[in-house]
């Protein structure tokens, strides 16, 4: 893209409103991602504070690109992984129970015990937790970040093929789930 | 045109002509997707549920203002900021300019007259002051001795005091879920691992917060500096322990990593630390023989050994191999010793190794 090779090239040679447009552009995009990968907020934002700052202190060494987003969700994933883990040394296991993802029968539970009125948006983002942490990943760089599958492969570091792949998979698995529970709704609708 | 029959919901979703249209970045799908619609009603169910996944998808979900982005970009670019004053391209300032400027000088002058009349003699965040305005009775140790002294305090952590150094704690020592301790002078600290009652040190003007671990603070009277041994520590000015906005200021260290903190301009500041200490005991040496390996494959090693973040552009060096044999060198020599093998050059920045090269041929 052609716009984004400018603002790069802008970048690079040290234009501070540049750099500046190309936060602005992408701090949401890159904490919308990171959401999806990293669990504590605040270490979000000091891993994307650190990225940029450590992008401005490299500009004249960094190489060209035409691909700004992917480019930089690349960079967020491998320094969030890294971070991760480094921590894994040092994380103690009260660390890692926070982290787990949220059972699939207690998401159930919860949409079945809340009344049926419940938004379709709300049964959405329950079935989404569901999912394992890749599959949101990869659902959220198509939908959300609309990359290609070309850029989600750089970004992930998988094969494209790996990358239909594993879309498809996910893709499934939510409908099937999504499904299901539709009809457990209705189910529950009609015996009451 | 495509076949619609078979397609189910995947197909749909990841069909780029849908999204688009769903999205409306596509004017002219709608005649396409309308006549799809009406073509294969069976289908229509199907559409009006792909439709509600991709416009949810879409949404931002994180609860994130744009006001936190905005205080966000502001702190990149104020950590970014060049160092020296850029030049002025022309000194022909407008006449009112300057004399705004002269009104602030002055009215800075008149502030700081003031300021200075109402600031107590004493700094607000010293260790007398601490230890004058604990409202509870509170035990102090000072080392005398020309050795260091050993000090376990009631929850078992040991505290290594150097000579002319002092800490004060509360009695009983764990209290409102805290353990507190006053330092002067400079201590090595092995805290007890109490999830349930984090580990507090004040010193100076900086407030160390763990739950367990080991460090080294030195407090010097304007400087404070904390080293990480093992585990995970955190700092933050006290000036900013109690104001939210501020929260930023807060540190995050790991070990190897150092944080210094200058009373003066309450400023604090991440490296690394002189030595740096490999930092699990493996069961096996860490192998440190590089036998033609890839240099991504050589600093992910070092980080692992040494839990240092090393920052290099991977696609510049990927022609980069190393062969060579190392052992128990100092960490920066190895990095030296690296560096120079393949031509290229290191700095550390915010307690990171930033790699700079072009590359290897």
């Amino acid at each position: 893209m052609e716009k984004d090779t400018l603002l790069w090239q802008r970048f690079k040679d040290g234009d501070r409103t540049a750099f500046e447009s190309m936060i602005r552009i992408y701090y949401r995009p890159l904490f919308e991602y990171g959401r999806k990968i990293m669990q504590d907020p605040d270490m979000l934002k000091d891993c994307i504070h650190d990225l940029f700052t450590s992008l401005w202190e490299r500009r004249t060494s960094i190489g060209n690109t035409d691909h700004i987003k992917p480019y930089l969700l690349t960079s967020l994933r491998n320094r969030i992984f890294k971070e991760k883990q480094r921590s894994d040394l040092l994380v103690t296991i009260e660390d890692w129970q926070e982290e787990s993802i949220m059972t699939e029968d207690t998401v159930e539970m919860k949409i079945i015990s809340t009344d049926s009125t419940l938004e379709n948006e709300h049964r959405i983002h329950h079935i989404m937790h569901t999912l394992t942490r890749r599959q949101q990943e990869i659902i959220h760089l198509k939908f959300y970040e609309n990359l290609s599958n070309d850029e989600i492969a750089v970004v992930m570091a998988i094969s494209r093929p790996a990358v239909s792949n594993l879309l498809h998979q996910a893709l499934k698995l939510f409908r099937e789930k999504w499904f299901s529970l539709l009809c457990m709704i209705i189910i529950l609708f009609i015996s009451f | 045109m495509k076949e619609y029959k078979n397609y189910n919901l995947e197909d749909f979703l990841l069909d780029d002509s849908f999204r688009n249209w769903v999205l409306g970045e596509d004017v002219q799908l709608d005649e396409l997707w309308i006549d799809i619609g009406q073509r294969y009603p069976e289908k229509q169910t199907i559409i009006s549920q792909a439709k509600d996944l991709i416009l949810t998808w879409r949404k931002q979900n994180s609860a994130l203002t744009n006001d936190e982005i905005e205080f966000q970009i502001s702190r990149i670019l104020r950590n970014t900021e060049p160092e020296e004053i850029p030049e002025r391209s022309s000194w022909s300032l407008n006449w009112k300019w300057w004399s705004a400027a002269a009104a602030v000088i002055v009215a800075m002058g008149i502030g700081w007259q003031t300021w200075r009349g109402i600031k107590p003699t004493q700094q607000p965040f010293t260790y007398s002051a601490y230890v004058t305005a604990t409202p509870v009775p509170l035990q102090e140790i000072i080392n005398t001795t020309d050795k260091s002294l050993k000090v376990t305090l009631p929850d078992s952590s040991v505290i290594e005091l150097t000579p002319k150094s002092k800490i004060s704690y509360a009695q009983p020592f764990v209290m409102n879920k805290k353990r507190e301790v006053f330092l002067s002078g400079e201590a090595f600290f092995r805290v007890t691992k109490d999830v349930q009652n984090p580990f507090f040190v004040y010193a100076n003007g900086l407030l160390t917060r763990v739950v367990g671990t080991c460090f080294l603070i030195k407090e010097s009277g304007e400087n404070v500096e904390v080293l990480v041994r093992s585990g995970r520590v955190s700092v933050v000015p006290m000036k900013d322990v109690n104001n939210q906005k501020k929260r930023n200021t807060e540190l995050l260290l790991t070990p190897n990593q150092q944080a210094t903190f200058s009373a003066k301009d309450n400023l604090i500041s991440k490296s690394i630390i002189e030595i740096p200490l490999a930092l699990v005991k493996v069961d096996t040496k860490p192998d440190f023989n590089f036998e033609n390996k890839p240099i991504s494959t050589v600093f992910s090693t070092l980080e692992k050994v040494y839990g240092i973040p090393f920052i290099y552009d991977s696609t510049i060096m990927n022609k980069c191999f190393l062969r060579v044999k190392l052992n128990d060198e100092p960490f920066f020599t190895k990095l030296d010793i690296i560096c120079q093998t393949i031509g290229a050059s290191y700095r550390i920045s915010d307690g990171q190794v930033i790699i700079t090269s072009e590359g290897c041929q």
